[in-house]
């Protein structure tokens, strides 16, 4: 492994937090009612338990059968998209996602934008045979498993916004 | 346990969800919650609705 591929990605990930940071304290801060912050603390133990099975499951799988179908970087990223669906799908279906001020047209557009260039990335990634290597499941499965996540939110916010039509 | 005082109490005044949650300062949907019995709130947002609609915690909340 080169320097290279550690330096940038780190680099990369200093200038995201960074950039979240200054936007964080430009905007207002995120203000959640009540009722939406306890919701908000199950979603969490929710999606932890989730990722916890998950890698309970996986390990439990690998070293009881020797089977090995997935990269190790390929199961941490499945295991930490599983969990971030679980929180945001709840969070959604419970009307604890969106802040009391936020409204989601904004954030329909940027996950429809999010799920479509992960489902091109998908769909290239299996055009070049790099998505499945030696039979083993890359850490390229980022793709896919980023379009699912944002997809399942995308549906929920959609389908929620429909229910919450009929109620009112 | 639904809350048809609160119901009413906002009716009367002619707030919809939307205008008390955002005169107490929460989301419509937990406004809605309050009033279908599927959240009991804290003494600090019973208060804040409360003062926005007028009434006292009697009157509102507790329980005859």
């Amino acid at each position: 492994m080169s320097m290279e591929m550690i330096v940038w990605p780190v680099l990369g990930l200093l200038l995201a937090v960074l950039i979240a940071l200054i936007l964080r304290k430009k905007s207002a801060d995120p203000e959640y009612d009540e009722r939406q912050q306890l919701l908000r603390g199950k979603a969490y133990q929710h999606a932890f338990i989730v990722s916890m099975f998950y890698g309970v499951l996986y390990g439990v799988l690998t070293v009881s059968t020797g089977l090995h179908f997935m990269e190790d970087g390929a199961a941490v990223f499945i295991g930490a998209f599983l969990g971030l669906m679980v929180f945001a799908v709840e969070c959604v279906w419970k009307d604890a996602f969106f802040t009391v001020r936020r409204t989601p047209r904004t954030y329909i557009l940027l996950y429809a934008v999010i799920t479509l260039s992960q489902i091109i990335g998908t769909v290239s990634e299996i055009r070049a045979g790099t998505l499945i290597e030696n039979g083993l499941l890359t850490g390229r499965c980022l793709y896919p498993a980023m379009a699912l996540t944002f997809l399942a939110i995308l549906v929920t916010i959609l389908i929620r916004r429909i229910t919450e039509k009929e109620e009112a | 346990m639904k809350n048809l005082r609160l119901k009413a109490a906002r009716a009367g005044m002619d707030l919809s969800q939307q205008e008390l949650a955002d005169l107490v300062g929460v989301s419509r949907q937990t406004i809605s919650a309050i009033e279908k019995g599927d959240y009991n709130p804290t003494i600090k947002l019973c208060v804040a609705i409360c003062k926005a609609l007028g009434k006292t915690l009697d009157e509102l909340f507790w329980e005859p």
